[in-house]
């Protein structure tokens, strides 16, 4: 994950991208972002079940990240950094939106752009997320797409590593239930 | 029902932590999440475009750095002590938690099973406190403990355990002041010690705390026709507290609820997450010198909770108008409350963070405790339990606070104690020549405290190897206590294979590729020690580590010193604890691999606990609940084996017969596919003999839950009475009470609906408030 070739052949890695990015060079930047912009609309979009507060998220993270990067120290833990802005903020939205009984689901995709074939399976997942509490979703988020390692997550959440995992594990066995998964 | 296989390679590969299985649908997850469509703004070139629009219009936003208090003036001038006789037997690399060992064998003292002579004490000074858990953090345990190996860890055999029998007796209901106000609500875990629940009746009303709302409702039972008297809107009084901009954000900010009902008193234990301004302490940079204090200020969101319970106090003899009495907080995540006796006892779980606001000790009552109120045993720990506690009468001013420094948070409260336990993955390496063998295992360490009028003392500490993770696998009896634990061992041994075993393995072939010796190898030793097993040859020298496990469950006497009185091991290998209930000198617990084997243990010798039956059935039971004289009840899954996998398939209801523990039957079952239910939500378990009602909360496929009741007779087996089903309705919660012949299922924050259980649950009323 940490490796991009460069036009010149030679590798860069993520701590090489963050020190031209801090003095400035967009171009880093961009390829950062290129890295993990994915996995950031992804996890926002499963915690908050909502296209447009996921897109919401990732932008005021995204600006907050680049206006703020000269402050990081430890070029390496850019991709934790990030997902930890994102995670804060998603968390607190989606407090707000449960209690307020706001809509979290939203059928405005556009189902021509898509085969059936992968409506379904989007929407499979969908339904697998929405059996879960909100902490085992944040949980799972963290870990599927944050990419977080257990202590990691319980050093974020105030558990230990082992209850990290084994709510998981009970996330996975509810998900599971929903989705066409063979173990 | 997966099984677990820890793999543990080296330190570092702890980083590569997720079990198989998990790992499998971690990946499958992902590949689904691919299907999903990333809106266009969020394309690098659009969003590179959209930060260039902001960098013209924003100047560049540096972090506020909030006021740092000068916290504890004291701080400064605090020695910095490290406990040398413990931390420099090891060193640390870094704040991770990744342990790079420096000796062969390793102690931190020496760790004993059974009564722990030390046991915990108060501190004599905030300067003792402060080292402890600098102490703890240097040893970055992170919830491991060290343990030499080759201790005997039965402890001290005491021969005299009492043996005298109490009379035995089947828990029962709430035992009615007169046939003409039965109720029923909370289901507990022991007779006589309370239970909070969001919903409670006293037989003529009901009060519910909203689960997501913020206000308590007092509701007339009216004998089915329930009319609403009263609210307490809770923004009244913890709007300034919980710092809420609105009184509408209030809601949001709640969690848990607990209330408790004794006569005329309404007391409620919530748990409330708190806006908290950060940077309240000295930065202590000899904590860690990797992290820049700045960076973590910018890591924290502006928007950081904290946890804090909120304990309210009300007088309800005007059922109309609740009168306020009392406010009072500690700090912490609800752990667990109870009332006895006109006592009720919080018990709460503080991490303390001290690069957030540099703060070690937590706040009761928004001042911090005191020393000589904190408990601390050898090793100190990652959070506190806080315990306090008050007088329902007279709730002013709490009567009791201690704070215990330990990583426990598993609470069981007997009739007079409270055992605060503490999971300890623990590591023990011993080295012989070129061999190196890591033990890894999981053990308890039970904190003891009675507790007596709103007094609590510590009484005693133990060790016991295995996992305790239901309140449910602990009984005190006659001052004992007996508990069931499953315990979890891996034992890795790095060797170097000799040199003349592996030329007779490899022979001639020292032209094959090293991958074809390896493979030789592999088959060699596989044929003695199994499948688990890495190999990896260096410097001309083959290498291997292979794994050892022992799964098992075992049982536990101990006496009222927690001196280990007897065990059981070896039970159940390879399966899975589920559940337990103690009632007299027997006890029965449910463990499962693909089937459900039950157990009766005879506890009537207590250094000399026996197994006497095992009853295997298909499925397993997660609840137990003694139903009448020789009858257990027990809840859980049925099961169904699936491509060599054993999964749920759905709800599961048993009634053994045990008239005789030597011979357990399963009298009669009753399953239904695709539906499932809660089984750690035990409160929400609605059982009455009395009505002959057996009623809970069930799930769909869908998560679309439901509610219902099965009655039981010997001729008929379960029969199902009611159901509700809440296909397409929005009910964030379900409850159901009984109040004489009157079913009340009180659905989420807004309704009750009311059944004639005499008329076979005949609808009578359903109300909207």
């Amino acid at each position: 994950m940490g490796i991009q070739m460069k036009g010149s052949g030679r590798l860069e890695t993520v701590s090489e991208l963050v020190i031209k990015a801090k003095e400035g060079d967009t171009a880093a930047f961009s390829e950062l972002y290129q890295q993990i912009y994915k996995d950031m609309y992804r996890y926002a979009y499963y915690m908050l079940e909502n296209r447009q507060e996921a897109e919401d998220m990732v932008s005021d993270t995204v600006i907050e990240v680049y206006q703020g990067i000269r402050k990081l120290r430890g070029n390496e833990k850019f991709r934790a950094w990030v997902f930890k802005i994102l995670s804060n903020k998603c968390r607190a939205r989606r407090k707000q939106l449960t209690k307020k009984y706001l809509s979290l689901d939203d059928e405005s995709v556009n189902r021509n752009l898509k085969t059936v074939n992968e409506y379904e399976k989007e929407q499979d997942l969908k339904h697998a997320f929405e059996e879960l509490t909100s902490e085992e979703r944040d949980l799972v988020s963290m870990a599927v797409f944050g990419g977080y390692k257990s202590w990691e997550i319980g050093e974020l959440m105030n558990m230990k590593a082992a209850t990290v995992r084994s709510k998981i594990s009970r996330a996975f066995a509810k998900m599971q239930k929903r989705m066409e998964v063979q173990l | 029902m997966k099984k677990r296989n820890i793999v543990i390679q080296d330190m570092e590969d702890r980083m590569e932590d997720w079990e198989e299985a998990d790992e499998f649908i971690m990946k499958e997850i992902r590949n689904k999440s691919e299907e999903l469509e990333i809106p266009d703004s969020l394309l690098p070139e659009n969003m590179m475009k959209k930060l260039r629009q902001e960098l013209k219009e924003k100047t560049t936003i540096v972090p506020v750095r909030k006021n740092k208090k000068r916290f504890l003036k004291k701080t400064a001038a605090i020695a910095v002590v490290a406990s040398v006789c413990v931390v420099s037997v090891f060193q640390l690399v870094n704040y991770k938690g990744t342990i790079t060992l420096t000796n062969g064998r390793l102690g931190v003292g020496e760790v004993e099973y059974g009564k722990l002579e030390q046991g915990m004490v108060p501190a004599t000074s905030r300067e003792e406190i402060y080292d402890k858990i600098k102490n703890y953090d240097s040893l970055n345990l992170w919830g491991y403990g060290w343990s030499t190996l080759g201790k005997d860890e039965n402890g001290q055999i005491n021969n005299e355990g009492s043996s005298e029998m109490l009379p035995e007796g089947i828990e029962g209901d709430q035992v009615p002041d007169n046939q003409e106000n039965y109720h029923k609500d909370t289901n507990e875990q022991v007779e006589g010690v309370s239970e909070g629940d969001y919903v409670k009746t006293d037989g003529k009303y009901i009060y519910i705390a909203s689960k997501n709302g913020s206000s308590i409702r007092i509701v007339a039972a009216e004998k089915g026709y329930p009319a609403a008297i009263s609210e307490i809107r809770l923004e009244e009084y913890l709007k300034d507290d919980l710092e809420a901009e609105r009184a509408g954000d209030v809601a949001n900010l709640l969690d848990e609820k607990e209330m408790y009902i004794d006569g005329d008193r309404l007391t409620l234990v919530i748990s409330a997450m708190k806006k908290s301004s950060y940077g309240g302490g000295e930065w202590e940079s000899a904590f860690r010198d990797d992290i820049d204090y700045e960076e973590y200020l910018y890591w924290q969101d502006s928007s950081k909770y904290i946890n804090e319970i909120y304990i309210l106090s009300f007088d309800i003899s005007d059922k109309s108008h609740p009168k306020f009495l009392a406010k009072h907080s500690q700090q912490g995540k609800l752990n667990t409350s109870r009332v006895v006796d006109g006592y009720l006892y919080v018990l709460s779980n503080f991490y303390y963070d001290i690069l957030d606001s540099g703060r070690y000790l937590p706040c009761v009552d928004g001042e911090e405790v005191s020393a000589n109120s904190v408990y601390i045993n050898e090793n100190g720990g990652e959070t506190y339990t806080i315990i306090t506690a008050l007088e329902i009468d007279s709730p002013e001013d709490l009567v009791t606070n201690i704070n215990i420094l330990s990583g426990s948070d598993l609470v069981y409260v007997s009739q007079k104690n409270i055992y605060l336990l503490e999971q300890e993955e623990t590591k023990g390496e011993t080295e012989q020549g070129d061999t190196l063998t890591e033990i890894y295992s999981s053990d308890t360490v039970i904190n003891k405290f009675s507790y007596i009028a709103g007094k609590v003392e510590f009484k005693a500490s133990s060790r016991v190897r295995g996992t305790i993770d239901k309140s449910f696998y602990l009984d005190e009896y006659n001052g004992g206590l007996r508990a069931v634990a499953n315990v979890y061992t891996i034992t890795a041994r790095r060797e170097t294979l000799d040199d003349s075993f592996v030329d007779s393995v490899i022979g001639e072939q020292n032209k094959a590729t090293k991958y074809e010796q390896e493979q030789k190898i592999r088959q060699e030793l596989e044929k003695k020690y199994g499948e688990d097993i890495y190999i990896r040859k260096e410097s001309n020298k083959w290498k291997i580590r292979r794994f050892e496990t022992v799964d098992e469950n075992r049982v536990y006497t101990l006496d009222e010193s927690l001196n280990i009185l007897g065990q059981i091991e070896g039970i159940a290998k390879g399966e899975e604890l589920h559940s337990a209930r103690f009632m007299g000198n027997i006890g029965y617990f449910v463990t499962f691999k693909s089937i459900d084997p039950l157990f009766a243990v005879d506890f009537s010798n207590p250094s000399s606990p026996k197994i006497l039956s095992e009853l295997k059935v298909p499925g397993f039971s997660d609840y137990l609940h003694f139903w009448e004289e020789n009858k257990l009840l027990g809840i859980g899954f049925d099961t169904e084996e699936l491509d060599g996998d054993v999964r749920t398939s759905g709800y599961k209801l048993s009634m053994f017969d045990i008239s005789d523990p030597e011979n357990v039957t399963e009298e009669e079952m009753e399953s239904k596919r695709n539906r499932y239910t809660d089984t750690w939500d035990y409160k929400s378990i609605l059982i009455s003999r009395e009505k002959n009602v057996i009623g809970f909360e069930i799930w769909s496929d869908y998560g679309v839950p439901g509610y219902v009741v099965y009655s039981y007779d010997e001729n008929h087996g379960f029969t199902e009475r009611f159901k509700y089903d809440m296909e397409l309705e929005d009910i964030s919660s379900i409850r159901g009470i009984i109040i004489n012949d009157v079913f009340y299922l009180i659905l989420g924050d807004q309704r009750i609906n009311t059944y004639d259980i005499s008329q076979n649950y005949k609808l009578i009323s359903e109300m909207k408030y």
